[in-house]
């Protein structure tokens, strides 16, 4: 028994030494899977690669959606600001871009299916597609704004400023739904539930309305042409527009946000603005 | 032996924790109740919605949907009790689910209409979809239309056998087959009417669609229509379910065989009146505007308030023959993430769209 006793003690590995292996083998392989796994630093990206190869950045859009893409009925070419946008992203790529016009409601199905590399398609952020898809940073703000003349644009500054006085909106619409919660909350705004953005917007400047409530892309086409209109404070809801790739797409996605890093230091994005919206 | 008996002291100790948890939840007792009988209050008697609460989990969702219906003023509802839900095996009936919804619509004084169809694996052959139903499996259909219309006598008066049989994806991805459906929809009147005589029977609704003769995605659902009379039909329902999109086009636009609009349900009327089934009534089963920004068949939100409204009002006032007019959709469990979204009432977290308020406000004044 004694003999017994003294070899065990000779072969024993302190447990503590064990369980600290095994801690570190388990953080080596974490890391190790990180660095390797689909997005980590040290992934492929097969679908870079091609891009990368062939010099074609295939962009999915829906042409039915101006300003942002439409069919030229002159030339049957698809135009607009996210069809600039890609070009100059392409560039900034150093590849160029090809686009496949899909219906809305297809665009998600068909890139997860491979057809193109990046929707860019005034597409709103859904955070319910980030498990297969992955967002850029947004480059543009569509959501809710509110819209004045000059003249009332230091009195009316948010929302709770409507009160009392009178805000028309499209009827039916998000802005619809945001002033029915605000006089609910805060007090009775003077409505006027109007048919379309433009008709909502045309009251402000006819001086029907005090203010009105529309989507920002609405509220830019009628700044464009009114000098006299103003957005005050900064979007009410949030539908911001970005670029889509799949999960496997990493380094595509991360070469995205680069150049629209740059392309908005440059400018770009506001000069898109302008041509798309304000002068149009 | 002390590791032993400490424990025996720890399983002890759980045992008693949880019989208390046990006993406490009891004498909780259930936490929504269905509440006194509601009635609902509207101008116009023929508005209904059509609910989606078969995925629909939680009761107080289920409540607070049927609460909200009532609450715009639309006494009837539509919603779909699939067949693979509550007999999971021959026989094996498992109603908790349907009875927690039918209990809680009549509390809110709405009367359901019940869509039946949707085959369990033991019904049909393997690697089918689970809208196949070949003959051999008729009979187990009518049987479980046999076993809803029992269990639910007196608190569901009114069914739909199948849906938009005359599309192929419907029909379980084959050829569609109006001859075909009229033998189910005669197996199935038959044994509702040996469970309840007076149980009202719908024909399911056609799917509203111009597809050519041997399109390989369906059937015209006039041609399919007069194809049922020709297949003798007529005996074997009570009721007319038909489907009545708009589309871009506004409720009062002419009815025209090459235009899918809201008054083609006047030409369905028609080939009944044809083939001497004009004493029938229709009850439109799902119909509505969509108001997605990017859909080619949608319209703008004011619009879509406009025209679901004048439907209804159309409905009232023109058409003594339909009894009923059920907007799709009135609330998803959780979103489509398609234009789908964009036909609903209200929001899947409960939010009311401005739709559902110009919906009350009708309802209550009668003012369109």
């Amino acid at each position: 028994m004694r003999g017994q006793e003294s070899r065990s003690v000779r072969y024993a590995v302190p447990r503590r030494w064990i369980a600290g292996a095994a801690l570190a083998l388990a953080v080596l392989i974490f890391l190790l899977w990180s660095l390797l796994a689909q997005g980590g630093p040290l992934s492929r990206d097969r679908t870079w690669e091609r891009i990368r190869a062939e010099g074609i950045l295939r962009v999915g859009l829906d042409a039915s959606f101006p300003p942002f893409e439409m069919i030229d009925p002159a030339s049957g070419e698809i135009r607009g600001f996210d069809v600039d946008l890609a070009n100059a992203l392409a560039a900034e790529l150093g590849v160029r871009a090809e686009f496949l016009n899909i219906g809305f409601d297809s665009l998600y199905d068909q890139l997860l299916a491979g057809r193109y590399d990046a929707v860019i398609s005034a597409l709103p952020v859904d955070y319910t597609w980030t498990e297969d898809v992955r967002y850029s940073e947004p480059y543009f703000q569509a959501g809710l704004v509110l819209v004045t003349t000059q003249a009332l644009s230091s009195t009316i500054q948010r929302p709770e400023d409507l009160v009392g006085r009178r805000a028309a909106v499209e009827w039916g619409s998000e802005g619809d739904a945001f002033i029915r919660r605000l006089e609910r909350e805060h007090g009775q705004v003077e409505v006027l539930a109007m048919e379309s953005p433009a008709q909502a917007l045309e009251a402000v400047q006819a001086g029907e309305a005090d203010a009105c409530l529309v989507d920002a892309v609405s509220a830019y086409q009628a700044l464009g042409k009114d000098e006299d209109l103003t957005i005050v404070g900064a979007p009410l809801t949030e539908a911001s527009y970005a670029i889509a790739v799949r999960r496997n797409s990493p380094v595509l996605a991360r070469q995205l946000n680069a150049a629209l890093t740059r392309l908005r230091g440059a400018g770009f994005l506001d000069e898109l603005i302008r041509k798309w919206m304000l002068s149009q | 032996m002390e590791g032993i008996r400490r424990r025996r002291q720890y399983i002890i100790l759980t045992v008693i924790i949880l019989a208390a948890l046990w006993v406490f939840g009891a004498w909780r007792g259930p936490l929504i109740t269905i509440g006194p009988a509601q009635h609902v209050q509207t101008h116009n008697p023929k508005m209904g919605v059509h609910t989606r609460l078969t995925d629909e989990v939680e009761e107080w969702k289920i409540k607070r949907t049927l609460e909200m219906v009532r609450e715009m003023g639309a006494p009837w509802i539509v919603e779909y009790f699939p067949w693979a839900y509550y007999e999971p095996a021959k026989g094996r009936f498992v109603w908790n689910h349907a009875d927690m919804v039918v209990d809680h619509a009549r509390a809110q004084g709405l009367t359901v209409i019940a869509r039946l169809g949707f085959v369990p694996d033991w019904a049909r052959p393997k690697d089918t979809t689970a809208l196949y139903l070949d003959e051999a499996g008729y009979d187990d259909f009518a049987d479980y239309v046999y076993a809803f219309v029992e269990h639910f006598r007196g608190r569901v008066d009114y069914i739909i056998i199948w849906n938009e049989p005359n599309l192929r994806h419907e029909w379980g991805n084959r050829d569609v087959d109006p001859a075909g459906y009229v033998e189910l929809l005669r197996r199935a009147y038959q044994r509702a009417k040996e469970a309840n005589p007076e149980v009202q029977v719908l024909a399911g609704a056609l799917a509203p669609t111009l597809a050519p003769e041997g399109s390989p995605d369906g059937m015209n659902d006039l041609i399919y229509l007069q194809r049922m009379y020709e297949a003798g039909a007529a005996p074997w329902f009570d009721i007319l379910a038909v489907h009545a999109y708009g589309w871009v086009y506004p409720p009062e636009d002419p009815p025209d065989p090459e235009v899918v609009n809201f008054r083609r349900t006047e030409l369905i009327r028609e080939i009944m009146v044809n083939n001497g089934d004009g004493n029938k009534p229709i009850i439109i089963t799902e119909a509505g505007w969509n108001d997605h920004p990017r859909w080619s068949k949608a319209v703008r939100p004011a619009q879509r308030i406009a025209y679901t409204i004048a439907a209804y009002e159309w409905a009232l006032q023109k058409w003594d023959w339909c009894q009923a007019v059920v907007m799709w959709a009135f609330r998803f469990p959780r979103p489509a993430r398609t234009y789908q979204d964009y036909f609903t009432f209200v929001a899947d977290d409960f939010y009311p769209k401005p739709i559902y308020w110009e919906v009350q406000r009708y309802a209550r004044t009668g003012e369109p």
